[in-house]
């Protein structure tokens, strides 16, 4: 079975008050595969994922990890 | 692959105009529902290829209408699944490109069990039952237009089967 790989492409989107059309429309790809991508269901290919990190403007890492996530109000990213 | 912003633009309107764009019958939209068509899609051909060896004209006449249900089916399948699998690879992303190919995939393996088995079964079964062992000029010209349909319908079928729900 494949390794699921996290994302934070849903939060990225919605903090930038985008549409699923129009990530997908400024990433050349259909708006379904960006529900894909954002549910887990699919695991971009290596340049989708540059493209999108590139699109948000962060590193690829900031937007996808073989690991889930911390929440960010978890004690590590306050410094506690 | 260098494009001009021109040639961009053109290709971006070619993918928009060859996927069907439809939210028409959104209720069939369901994974479920893609598999009960892709299920009497598949039992209409199975009918078509059943009823043609049927050596007459009332025989002829039910492989037919068979074959036109079959067909009417596909059509409204074909639309469901946004014509998925007929699609050139240029208007489709890297994952519809890849569900694509499963498909494909999927077709290539169906219909190597069809002709690698269900064929030399039929031939047996006609044979079990007092039929002969070759089949009449008539009924292969009768099951020769079914066999095409069956081929072309076949990636339509497991594509109505394996297509994932959409993406709320």
């Amino acid at each position: 079975m494949e390794e699921p790989v996290h994302n934070r492409v849903e939060m990225l989107r919605v903090e930038r008050g985008r549409s699923r059309k129009d990530l997908a429309e400024a990433l050349d790809v259909h708006y379904q595969t960006i529900g894909y991508i954002e549910r887990g269901e699919y695991a971009p290919s290596l340049h989708l994922a540059l493209r999108i990190a590139e699109h948000f403007g962060v590193p690829v890492e900031a937007v996808f990890s073989i690991e889930p996530f911390a929440p960010l109000s978890s004690e590590s990213l306050l410094g506690r | 692959m260098n494009r001009s912003p021109h040639t961009e633009d053109s290709v971006k309107e070619v993918r928009n105009r060859t996927l069907i764009d439809s939210t028409m019958f959104p209720s069939w939209r369901t994974r479920a529902r893609r598999r009960l068509l892709a299920a009497g899609l598949a039992a209409a051909l199975l009918t078509a290829a059943v009823l043609g060896q049927i050596d007459s004209g009332l025989g002829a006449t039910l492989t037919l209408v068979a074959m036109l249900l079959a067909l009417a089916v596909h059509l409204f399948l074909r639309h469901l699944l946004r014509g998925i699998v007929h699609v050139a690879d240029d208007a489709l992303d890297e994952l519809q490109r890849m569900r694509k190919d499963r498909y494909y995939m999927w077709s290539y393996r169906v219909l190597g069990v069809v002709v690698g088995a269900g064929i030399p079964g039929a031939l047996a079964i006609r044979r079990l039952i007092g039929l002969g062992s070759g089949l009449p000029g008539t009924v292969i010209a009768g099951l020769v237009p079914v066999l095409i349909l069956t081929v072309a319908t076949v990636p339509t079928i497991v594509a109505g089967w394996l297509e994932p729900d959409e993406p709320a």
